[in-house]
């Protein structure tokens, strides 16, 4: 608690992130009650509008209310910010921390799995696992989740290693404890800063992932609405209605930067070496 | 206080680490020692002699590359982690670092219980709050630390949670490493106080590794002095330091500066030179690059820890 | 002027505060002490007394935060406060420098020992790249590294804890400093080696260097210091000539530490502690800083801060028990 109030006392951006990535995860669940228009309903007589005090953000080739679209296309991202996040982070921190501990043939296998997926470009390995998946929301979390791990598990393997060696884990091996309830009491509640700062960077990546697939019209399809594919629709527009593409990039950049500011924020308050300066 | 029951014995112990291009770092040579029970065995040595490694074998934290230990007769060397967990119990160790040995995210109450859980020593989970209670009043801590974190809590008082949880379960042996050097002048003679308190209720026996001759002289009854991994020279502690027979021993004890500004240091030997490094040591024995009193026979064959007026000395021509 | 000049350093009533979030503390507390030449003074405590920042304040190298409050620091009757960072690093290197507890941390590890010296040479005097290069080698050889063709060529990492103190040493002297403050210059060296650096650090000395020694090892401050000052709580509690410090120690603070020194040829079953640990800059009292630790602690004690008292030529202490 007096982490989050030494956050909130010495890092002003990190907690104006804090509050911008929260608007965003109200606005998204509040959406239909902000706005009175269907993100899928067509309305051909408006459409391509630019932004005017009936559509604050004007309107799509469809005449779709971008702002509507936006706060709908929200939910889609900022999901497939986190939940794939989450997946990847349970399995990269399990794999990592036995990979870590054990050392040996297991440490050798799991990284060089990792070490495969590492050397594709994120991109590229997604595009490939959606075009065997095939598209939609489900497939498009699967595969952000199967794209994150093996940074994670690099990351927590390295500092599994590095705790293996302290000298309070030799201490619990003299006393006797099982390397299970080492691994479970004494190296992973000290992995959890790392952990924190690792799903605030992680999100943001996820959601440019997800933002990248369904531009390249490989993600979510239509009818359904994310970030990514609002932009990949308003390329066509770019010169005569540039407002299509113009708010979800703003969003994405915004949101991507509110996690990356607050990720920074959380490694310094919970660095332990920097804690000891005071 | 000593009596002559064997409680552990170490044989041949030598330790070598990969040091790359196909070298070795000879971080402990052949070192053969008997450790009685309650005795104080203080090993006493400059940093890189090997003195800590040779603790972390003696507890079984690091195999050695060759030799042997025994816990009460018994080989335990070779054992399995499973084997050994029979022997577990026996040994602890108190560390140098007393920030590192700490779980930073477990409480005073958590960190002295481990063991008592691991050992399952105590029926319920109140019993072993009371009996983490009764430790931590052994060792001079307020009970109303219970729930507090290790960095809330100076040096000396870490050291002695550090302590608490060492003696928790029992132990017979105690490998000391470097307990008080990271602690300053008024609160190492508390802990050191402490230790030898301690020694005296539980029937505790100590390997006490350090490089301070003054304090391996206050809490000792024996003393081995290592030299770039090798015992040169083990026997009871005073006589050793009223007169050491080794040239080592003898340069490590004139190198001591004397609180007393009437007594200075102006003329006594000092080792000139670089102590050789461990990867690369010198032929024969091991210190002979730096001994004024060196001949062809010690550059040529390294001594054998032999028996001289009742202590162990390894050199040609003993002081 | 006469009178002034036979003092190398003179620090007048100096105060350090830092701002910290409990407040202001004060690390340095009305200090002044005096080092005449060609002598060896010595600052004894334990640590987190100020006695580093005691030592940063003179070479001007206090961190961030914090702040010179009053009094004055004479270098051969040079005033040193209130100068710009520019004015002091002429007089850093040159007439007075400084060398540390860890040496490797102070040398740069990708470059050769040797021309870390050079450098010190040519930022404080035009000569040329040779000439720089045989001073050095002069100086290691002065300062009794072997070889010192060989060492000037090496990198900080190949040498030992010793020869990089050494270095540290040579670069320290190369410039022929009046005042050389040494910070635990032995502290993380093995025994063997400490001696042959205090042994160097006598030498230096007798040849004229005056030396400031920072230390908590009584032992080495009995071995090499002339006078000395005992510092607990940022403030001097006890000065005297090193005989008479350790012969007649006056202040309780001194008599504790004396006594919990283990001597190699003292016997004893239990030994001597002070009870109670060092407070916190931030929960000081107003009264003496001991007064908590105390054994003879009186009841104005607590309440008002003791004044240093002169008991004996040379001798001061600030301790009630000895305030008429």
């Amino acid at each position: 608690m007096d982490k989050i109030k030494r956050l909130a006392s010495e890092n002003k951006v990190a907690v104006v992130s804090a509050i911008i990535i929260l608007l965003f995860i109200l606005a998204a669940l509040f959406a239909p009650v902000l706005t009175p228009y269907s993100p899928k309903e067509m309305d051909m007589a408006h459409r391509l509008s630019p932004p005017s005090p009936a559509h604050l953000l004007g309107t799509d080739e469809g005449g779709r209310d971008i702002l509507t679209r936006m706060l709908y296309g929200s939910r889609v991202s900022l999901l497939a910010g986190v939940l794939p996040t989450l997946m990847s982070m349970v399995l990269g921190t399990a794999l990592g921390l036995l990979s870590g501990f054990a050392g040996g043939k297991t440490d050798d296998l799991i990284m060089r799995i990792a070490d495969i997926m590492l050397a594709f470009p994120s991109t590229l390995l997604a595009m490939l696992i959606m075009y065997t998946l095939g598209g939609g929301l489900i497939n498009v979390f699967l595969t952000l989740s199967l794209v994150g791990w093996a940074g994670i598990a690099r990351v927590v393997r390295s500092e599994a290693m590095r705790l293996k060696s302290s000298a309070y884990v030799s201490a619990a091996r003299l006393i006797g404890v099982p390397g299970y309830r080492i691994i479970l009491r004494h190296i992973l509640p000290n992995c959890i800063p790392t952990l924190i700062v690792l799903f605030t960077l992680g999100v943001p990546s996820s959601i440019l992932t997800e933002s990248s697939l369904s531009f390249l019209g490989l993600g979510i399809q239509p009818p359904d609405t994310s970030w990514g594919q609002m932009i990949n629709l308003g390329r066509q527009y770019l010169y005569n209605a540039p407002w299509l593409s113009f708010a979800p990039c703003a969003a994405i950049m915004l949101i991507v930067l509110a996690f990356n500011f607050l990720g920074d924020g959380l490694r310094d308050v919970l660095d332990p070496h920097l804690q000891d300066k005071n | 206080m000593n009596n002559n029951t064997i409680l552990a014995e170490a044989r041949h112990l030598t330790k070598e680490y990969p040091a790359g291009k196909g070298k070795k770092v000879h971080a402990v040579t052949d070192v053969s020692l008997t450790i009685y029970e309650g005795e104080t065995l203080g090993i006493v040595g400059e940093s890189g002699c090997g003195k800590s490694t040779l603790g972390n074998m003696i507890v079984n934290l690091v195999p050695p590359t060759s030799g042997e230990l025994f816990l009460r007769g018994e080989k335990v060397t070779g054992l399995s982690d499973r084997d050994f967990m029979r022997f577990r119990r026996q040994v602890q160790m108190i560390f140098q670092d007393t920030y590192a040995s700490l779980d930073p995210r477990m409480t005073v109450r958590d960190i002295i219980a481990e063991p008592l859980e691991t050992w399952h020593v105590c029926p319920d989970a109140q019993a072993t709050t009371d009996k983490v209670l009764g430790l931590m009043e052994a060792v001079g801590l307020p009970a109303e630390y219970l729930n507090r974190y290790p960095h809330q809590f100076s040096g000396g008082q870490r050291q002695r949670i550090g302590i608490a949880r060492a003696i928790a379960a029992d132990p017979a042996l105690i490998v000391c490493d470097e307990p008080v050097s990271a602690l300053d002048v008024s609160v190492q003679n508390q802990i050191l106080n402490l230790l030898k308190d301690m020694q005296k209720k539980r029937g505790l026996t100590y390997l006490f590794i350090s490089h301070d001759l003054s304090v391996i002289r206050y809490i000792s009854d024996r003393v081995g002095v290592l030299f770039l991994g090798r015992l040169c020279e083990l026997g009871d502690m005073k006589e050793v330091f009223r007169a050491p027979m080794h040239p080592y021993t003898k340069f490590l004890l004139d190198a001591i500066p004397d609180p007393d500004p009437h007594s200075r240091n102006d003329v006594a030997m000092l080792i000139n030179g670089e102590i050789p490094s461990p990867v690369d040591p010198p032929s024969g024995c091991c210190f002979h690059t730096l001994c004024p009193y060196a001949t062809d026979e010690c550059r040529a064959e390294e001594p054998a820890l032999t028996e001289n007026k009742g202590r162990m000395v390894a050199c040609h021509h003993p002081i | 002027m006469e009178n002034r000049t036979e003092l190398t350093l003179k620090i007048d009533h100096l105060n350090v505060s830092i701002k910290t979030e409990n407040g202001l503390i004060k690390p340095v507390n009305d200090i002044s002490l005096e080092i005449p030449r060609g002598k060896v003074v010595g600052i004894v405590g334990e640590s987190g007394c100020g006695k580093s920042m005691t030592a940063r304040a003179v070479m001007g190298l206090l961190p961030p935060a914090t702040k010179i409050e009053g009094g004055s620091i004479l270098l051969d009757g040079n005033e040193l406060t209130g100068h710009s960072e520019e004015q002091l690093c002429g007089v850093r290197g040159s007439e007075v420098s400084m060398i540390f507890q860890e040496p490797m941390t102070s040398l740069n590890p990708v470059m050769k020992v040797g021309r870390q010296v050079d450098e010190v040479i040519r930022v404080h005097q035009k000569v040329p790249l040779a000439e720089a290069r045989k001073m050095t080698i002069e100086m290691f050889r002065a300062v009794g590294i072997s070889e010192p063709e060989e060492r000037y060529e090496c990198y900080p990492h190949q040498l030992s804890g010793g020869l990089r103190q050494r270095v540290m040493i040579a670069m320290a002297m190369i410039m022929k400093p009046s005042l050389l403050i040494a910070d635990e210059p032995t502290t993380a060296l093995d025994v063997t080696v400490e001696a042959q650096i205090l042994r160097l650090m006598k030498e230096l000395n007798k040849s004229g260097t005056s030396i400031l020694l920072i230390s908590h090892n009584l032992g080495v401050i009995a071995q090499v210091c002339d006078y000395v000052y005992v510092m607990y709580a940022g403030q001097f509690v006890e000065e005297a000539d090193v005989f008479a410090l350790f012969d007649q120690p006056l202040h309780p603070y001194t008599k504790g530490l004396l006594g919990a020194v283990t001597s190699l040829r003292r016997e004893e079953a239990v030994l001597e502690t002070i009870h109670g640990v060092v407070p916190d800059f931030s929960e000081l009292p107003d009264g003496c800083g001991f007064a908590a630790r105390c054994e003879k602690c009186m009841e104005r004690c607590s309440a008002l801060m003791p004044r240093m008292a002169e008991t004996e030529p040379g001798h001061r202490v600030r301790c009630h028990l000895y305030s008429a």
